[in-house]
């Protein structure tokens, strides 16, 4: 990685945006010295629905124009003729597309038939896409052309560009979709669904014009991966897929040469916890242009790449800033004079109102987030952002959850005992250091119970008011979508029939698992297929249809669980229903084995350990430490890392140990008998002298393996 | 402001944290040297090859000044003080210091002239330059930081101490002159300059202090590993030990510059790198490495401009929010609203009071006009672990329109609580929320009950005397420092001179009962918990500006506890100073036998090889054992002596102004002359 030096230049502050609604107009060049013609301009589009086109003269922003405020704005796209450059600025908000000029008036407006807001759009030459929640138009010179009803939520829009990609090729445009699927399609058709591991949050043409082929595109996730796909008309392919500097989602991207020449495009990320980061493909420094970036909270500004030395250059000279900071300071007094005013006036209000006729003022605030699993490393993330100053958070959750350390995370965390017999049993104050806006948590949560995490939102904000927030843990909350499922494993299997339509069955999965579409599917039947991320990677097979649901796994733990739900769902709304379970002896040792890596792997980081600790204290007490062997040298020399490691994941009271109890009590359960007193042995097993041997045959008969150990 | 690098080197060893000083060994240098110990138990000497090895842990690291313009290293183990002058290459004077110095200050002290001064166990010790033991005095707990300066402003040094008990207390001389609670272990303490002083506590708070009233604080996760005036007077500079430094200035706590280093820190301390210059920062690293820097514009106190236009364009963001809220607000109708909001007029009221049934103070929420609450958030120090507390309402519960939340408070301290209620209906997801803020005064744990109640007299008891005082005037005292419910009971006429205040303990104490006597003017208090009653005598004592207090205590269970300590005292002594003789006795036997041993094998002398190595097995068992027992001893020993400095302390502490002075000197030359058997008699009497 290299290191290339950016300072932040502010260029305004626009209120609170969406995503999707800053664009660069780029300015033609002269085509003999290659020089822009005029100036580049910036426009953004706020949620307070005003459009604004700034552009930077003598180092100073100067407003070009700005539209008064209306709906918010949902998407700002740039288009123009085709061949030539893309310089008209086209506005969505609500059902509506505008086109603005150079001096901000209106010059089009065109009102979709669409019956929601606009939330994505695309526009090329005299194609233009919009997107709904779930569908999907195209209108052709403004009349429409296509229309599709995607099964899942659209999240982003990309159409492959025209004049080469066509050939006989309808037009096509590409859908990314929050069942993890990118989705082609044809003019009206769905041609190819290319499955992901992830879902996919934001598209772009790579390149900016699709790459050699035209037809390449690069996408970005919600767990920040970046990836690449190649979209011919037949077999569209992955072409790359890799990790970002952080598992945040990515939620805007461009292609532009930053550093390298032209053609040779980097590509520049950003993501929602705040990073950019700029991947580049060749790098030789040659261009000085700036990265220009909108925040959700409406802060406009520009990255520059500078030389080290003529930083003072890049700011107005100091009398001008003087100036400015006085006029801002001015203004600042003024308003907060008016807050004044008005807060008074409300205190006066509340005290004079006396038959209750009147209500209290109860301020909305937008908030921004996001509770999702990381893949990598199985923690939840829940992350929420405000455009106003947090004053604290409160998390109360009704499932036993942990709070990781977060690095980044400034705030002051308080535990609060829960009291016994109370709702919720972890209950955690997050206080918020001056002007913080945003807050992550990482959660580690044990599979098998379902709950609700309530959060209480209270921003710095007179009269004082906050949000309640509720996001849901499912049952198989460590469960993810998958598209494939291995068969050759040992399988357990678990079959429910009764008189119950596909609607019951899908409303049950919905229940214990994410990533099932809300909407139930228009087949005879349906099939999803899971991955656990704790256990080494078990499978989970569902399949539904009218009058029965069979679900197949190589872990029992998954299916015991599942039995459980099932039977207490069933009795619950009084069906009559039967229940089959098969198990499969052979796969609690393959799970077992699944598990084996990951138990070794940190029994050797916790043995390491100790060790290290041992040669650290060799190593203070005698400087001369040459005869030492090399293994137990390179363990000194990753000391700290060791420890670190020991310390996020240590061996008592790693999550694997609930995995193998729940295994272990799962396994007995369902051949009928109750095995909790052997637990406590377990846990010994694992964390003192853990043996896949031993462990296996402890498995195969907790009983009589006490009598063994007694024998010894 | 920006922090420029200067130099940077290694000291090839790991640091102990908070052990790094900067001193002038040589007269005629130049510049200073970096002093630190490693690890592994030794004073290394920056550029110096070989280092100094001391036999006891080391514990803290100081320099004391001397005549020609040079330093001598001060260097407190567990059990002794240890001034070296490293150009000379001698040791001035060592001294013993059986509870271990944790933290050494070094100025001048009111007539004491140049002192070293070591926090022991509830004691602090006070040596002068040529090691002589004239200063020594106790406090409430281990001490863990100390610090000297002109508090009053009467051009006399006080001594500021920080404890484990979360207290930060100012001596005059060798007399307490206010006491702090704070609600972490003080770790480190600086004075800046006057009366103010700086102050970090375990939990990761930092924080200022004007004399006794504080100026700001500010927490954050990890701790502080040193706090200095750093790079003008106006400015703190803070250094995490996670590598984090942030400079804020005194007055306000507004930091002006941040900067992260990687690696953890072991501390920093100012430095010159050259006579002329001024002071650098020096940052040591764990793993030793150390790295200087100093202040790039330290006289432009003018922020980044960009960061202040960001900071102005923020402020006006929020307000126009605000405003357009206000606005928005008002466009709302009514219809609309009464969906979700509550009325305008809704009162909240929050108060305390004691239920005396269920001995516990309780804090009840109510709303009017049947508003629900939801919950309730309270922020506040030292009352709950993680210094919040949360409860939402049961929605089975009918009553939602109040909340009762009982409190538990341990410590005798005021506490200041933020209670944010939240109210709302239980459809919405908006709520409003009402800020009201409570003050638990100190004496909260007890519960006035009525003077007719017949409850036992607690057996132990304290008798002020030299002063008089009438019920009436005590009733004010009692006013402030307890949760009044029925303030009639404290109505009394003036005239009256013979009353009984009864005070029940509440949750999560025993039950226990303290009693304030007044019969004809004299005030007796009766109560089981010895340090409680002097925090209580204290304040009255301040409220009533008492400058001379003596008293009779009578604490038979305490009293017999000392006792038995005392009596075990000699014993101890004895072991250790016995087993100090054995223990070196057989160290030359041991060597003894190796070489005989060696030499039997050298001379093919088999059989009586093996003899001398079975016998060098059992003398080294032996030492082992010895040494075992020498360090239970020592344990014994210095939580002996810490329990009786503390009972000194509380003794001291039953008295205000000369006779509580006189406690303290009367222990001391009791514990100086080894006449230990005095001590509970001086508790008891005190000592005029």
């Amino acid at each position: 990685m290299s290191e290339i030096a950016l300072t932040r230049v502010d260029l305004a502050q626009v209120g609170q945006t969406k995503r999707n609604c800053l664009k660069v107009i780029p300015v033609e060049r002269d085509k003999t010295n290659g020089n822009p013609k005029s100036l580049e301009r910036v426009v953004v589009g706020s949620v307070n629905g005003s459009v604004v086109c700034l552009f930077r003269k003598k180092n100073e922003t100067q407003v070009a124009y700005k539209t008064p405020p209306g709906k918010p704005v949902e998407v700002v796209f740039l288009g123009g003729a085709v061949g030539s450059i893309c310089d008209k600025v086209f506005i969505a908000s609500d059902n509506v597309v505008r086109g603005v000029s150079k001096k901000g008036k209106h010059f089009f407006a065109f009102e979709t038939n669409m019956a929601e807001p606009i939330r994505r759009m695309f526009i090329s030459g005299v194609e233009m896409v919009t997107c709904g929640k779930r569908t999907y138009t195209h209108y052709h010179d403004c009349v429409q052309a296509n229309h599709v009803v995607c099964p899942e939520d659209i999240l982003d829009v990309v159409c492959l560009p025209f004049q080469s990609a066509w050939g006989d090729r309808a037009f096509t445009a590409v859908l990314a979709c929050n069942d993890n699927i990118i989705r082609v399609i044809e003019a009206s058709t769905v041609t190819h669904e290319i499955k992901l591991t992830d879902t996919p949050v934001t598209l772009q043409l790579f390149l900016g014009d699709g790459g050699h082929n035209k037809m390449h595109v690069i996408y970005g996730t919600k767990t920040g991966r970046l990836g690449l796909v190649d979209l011919p008309q037949k077999d569209p392919r992955i072409v790359w897929e890799m990790n970002t500097s952080s598992a945040s989602a990515i939620t805007a991207m461009t292609c532009y040469a930053l550093t390298g020449n032209e053609g040779r495009k980097d590509v520049i990320l950003g993501k929602d916890d705040g990073r950019i980061e700029i991947y580049v493909v060749e790098s030789d420094d040659t261009h000085s242009d700036d990265i220009v970036v909108c925040t959700y909270t409406g802060w406009v500004f520009a990255l520059t790449r500078i030389a080290e030395g003529s930083v003072s250059n890049i700011g107005p000279p100091v009398h001008a800033v003087n100036a400015k900071v006085q006029q801002l300071k001015n203004e600042v007094t003024e308003l907060e004079q008016k807050v004044l005013e008005e807060r008074n006036r409300y205190t006066e209000m509340i005290s004079k109102e006396q038959d209750g006729s009147v209500h209290s003022y109860l301020p909305t605030f937008h908030i921004h987030e996001s509770f999702e699993l990381n893949k990598v490393t199985g923690y939840y993330i829940l992350s929420i952002s405000l455009v106003l100053p947090i004053e604290f958070i409160v998390v109360m959750s009704q499932v036993d959850i942990k709070l990781v350390d977060v690095e980044r995370n400034n705030a002051v965390v308080g535990y609060t005992k829960p009291k016994e017999n109370e709702e919720f049993r972890a209950i955690v104050t997050y206080r918020c250091q001056s002007s913080q806006t945003r807050v992550e948590m990482h959660m580690r949560v044990d599979e098998g119970e379902a709950g609700s995490i309530m959060v209480l939102i209270v921003p710095d904000l007179k009269p004082e008011c906050g949000q309640f927030r509720r996001y849901d843990l499912k049952h198989l909350s460590l469960h993810v979508r998958t598209h494939s499922f291995d068969a050759s494993r040992p399988l357990n299997t678990m079959q429910i029939t009764g008189q119950f339509s596909l609607g019951e069955v899908h409303a049950w999965l919905v229940g214990c698992l994410d990533g099932i579409p809300a909407r139930v599917p228009n087949t005879q039947s349906v099939v999803y297929t899971f991955q656990c991320l704790v256990d080494g990677g078990s499978q989970l097979e569902a399949t539904a249809a009218k009058g029965s649901l069979t679900f197949r796994s190589d872990s029992v733990t998954t299916i015991c669980t599942l039995r459980d739900i099932m039977n207490k769902e069933t009795t619950r709304r009084n069906m009559r229903v039967s229940i089959n379970c098969s198990v499969e002896e052979r796969s609690v040792e393959h799970s077992l084995r699944l598990m084996h890596p990951k138990m070794s792997r940190l029994h050797d980081i916790h043995t390491k350990c100790k060790l290290a600790q041992a040669l650290k204290e060799l190593e203070a007490n005698d400087a001369e430490l040459s005869f030492l062997s090399e293994e137990y040298r390179q363990i000194l020399n990753d000391y700290e890392r060791l420890m670190r490691e020991s310390e996020n994941d240590p061996i008592e009271d790693t999550p694997l140990l609930i995995v193998y109890q729940r295994l272990f009590v799962s396994k007995w359960k369902l051949d009928g008998s109750n095995v909790t007193q052997y637990v406590p042995q377990l846990r010994e097993l694992l964390t003192t002298n853990y043996d896949i041997d031993v462990l296996l045959s402890f498995f195969k008969a907790p009983h009589s393996f006490k009598m063994k150990q007694e024998q010894d | 402001m920006k922090l420029k690098p200067t130099f940077s080197y290694s000291l090839n060893s790991r640091i102990l944290a908070g052990c790094i000083v900067s001193a002038r060994i040589e007269p005629t240098a130049t510049k200073e040297t970096l002093i630190a110990v490693s690890a592994s138990n030794k004073v290394i000497i920056q550029g110096v090859e070989s280092s100094l090895h001391i036999s006891d842990r080391v514990r803290c690291l100081s320099l004391l000044p001397l005549e020609d313009n040079r330093d001598a290293i001060v260097v407190g183990t567990d059990s002794h003080l240890i001034v070296y002058d490293a150009h000379d290459n001698i040791t001035l004077f060592q001294r013993e210091v059986p509870d271990g110095v944790n933290c050494i200050a070094i100025g001048s002290l009111a007539k004491f002239g140049t002192l070293i001064l070591c926090g022991g166990n509830c004691a602090i010790w006070g040596f002068n330059r040529s090691g002589d033991d004239v200063f020594w005095t106790v406090t409430g707990d281990l001490v863990t930081a100390l610090a000297l300066g002109d508090i009053d402003g009467d051009e006399e040094n006080e001594l500021i101490v920080g404890s484990q008990d979360y207290e930060i207390r100012l001596f005059k001389g060798d007399l307490m002159r206010e006491e702090i609670i704070e609600i972490d272990v003080v770790i480190s303490l600086c004075h800046i300059r006057d009366s103010l002083y700086a102050y970090a506590l375990g939990n990761g708070s930092v924080g200022v202090y004007d004399n006794t009233t504080r100026l700001w604080r500010t927490k954050s996760k990890v701790n502080i590993a040193s706090i200095m005036v750093f790079p003008t007077s106006d400015y703190l500079a803070c250094v995490w030990a996670a590598g984090k430094i942030d400079i804020r200035r005194i007055a306000s706590g507004e930091d002006v510059m941040k900067e992260q280093l990687n690696g953890e820190l072991s501390g920093a301390i100012l430095s010159k790198s050259s006579i002329e210059r001024s002071h650098e920062l020096t940052i040591v690293y764990n793993d030793g490495k150390v790295r200087g820097m100093e202040m790039e514009q330290p006289e432009d106190d003018q922020l980044d401009p960009a960061l202040l236009l960001r900071e102005f364009g923020q402020k006006k963001h929020n307000l126009l929010v605000e405003l357009n809220n206000f606005e928005q607000e008002e466009r709302v109708g009514i219809e609309e609203a009464s969906e979700y909001r509550i009325p305008a007029n809704t009162q909240v009221k929050t108060m305390l009071h004691v239920n005396i049934p269920e001995r516990r103070i309780e804090l009840e929420i109510l709303a009017d006009q049947k508003v629900p609450i939801r919950g309730i958030v309270i922020l506040a120090e030292g009352i709950f672990d993680g210094e919040s507390f949360v409860q939402l309402q049961d929605s089975n519960i009918e009553s939602y329109d109040s909340m009762i939340i009982p409190i538990y408070p341990v410590k005798d301290m005021h506490i200041e609580m933020h209670v944010h209620s939240i109210l709302g209906y239980p459809q919405s997801d908006m709520v409003n929320l009402v800020l009201s803020r409570h003050r638990l005064p100190r004496f909260s744990r007890f519960a006035l009950i009525s003077s007719s109640d017949d409850v036992p007299y607690p057996e132990s008891k304290v008798e002020l005397k030299d002063v008089e005082i009438r019920p009436s005037l005590l009733a004010d005292w009692i006013q402030g420092q307890i949760i009044v419910t029925n303030s009639e009971q404290l109505s009394l006429p003036i005239e009256l001179l013979d009353f009984q205040f009864k005070f029940v303990r509440c949750q999560p104490c025993d039950k226990a009962y303290l009693i304030l006597h007044i019969e004809s003017g004299k005030l007796t208090i009766f109560c089981d918990e010895l340090e409680a009653t002097s925090s209580i005598i204290q304040s009255i004592a301040l409220f009533f500006s008492w400058d001379k207090l003596s008293s009779h205590a009578v604490f038979p269970k305490e009293f017999d506890r000392i006792n038995k300590i005392i009596s075990d005292m000699d014993h101890m002594y004895e072991v250790r100073d016995r087993l100090g003789t054995d223990i070196s006795e057989k160290h030359s036997l041991l060597k003894e036998m190796i070489l005989r041993a060696e030499d039997s094998i050298a001379i093919d002398e088999m059989i009586l090889g093996r003899k001398y190595y079975s016998r060098l097995r059992n003398v080294e068992r032996a030492v082992r054992q010895d040494y075992l027992i020498g360090a239970n001893n020592h344990e014994t020993l210095v939580t002996s002596l810490r329990a009786l400095h503390k009972m000194i302390e509380i003794a001291s502490k039953l008295r205000v102004g000369l006779p509580s002075q006189a406690v303290v000197s009367a222990c001391r030359d009791a514990i100086a002359n080894e006449n230990l058997i005095l001590i509970p008699t001086i508790i008891e009497f005190g000592a005029m």
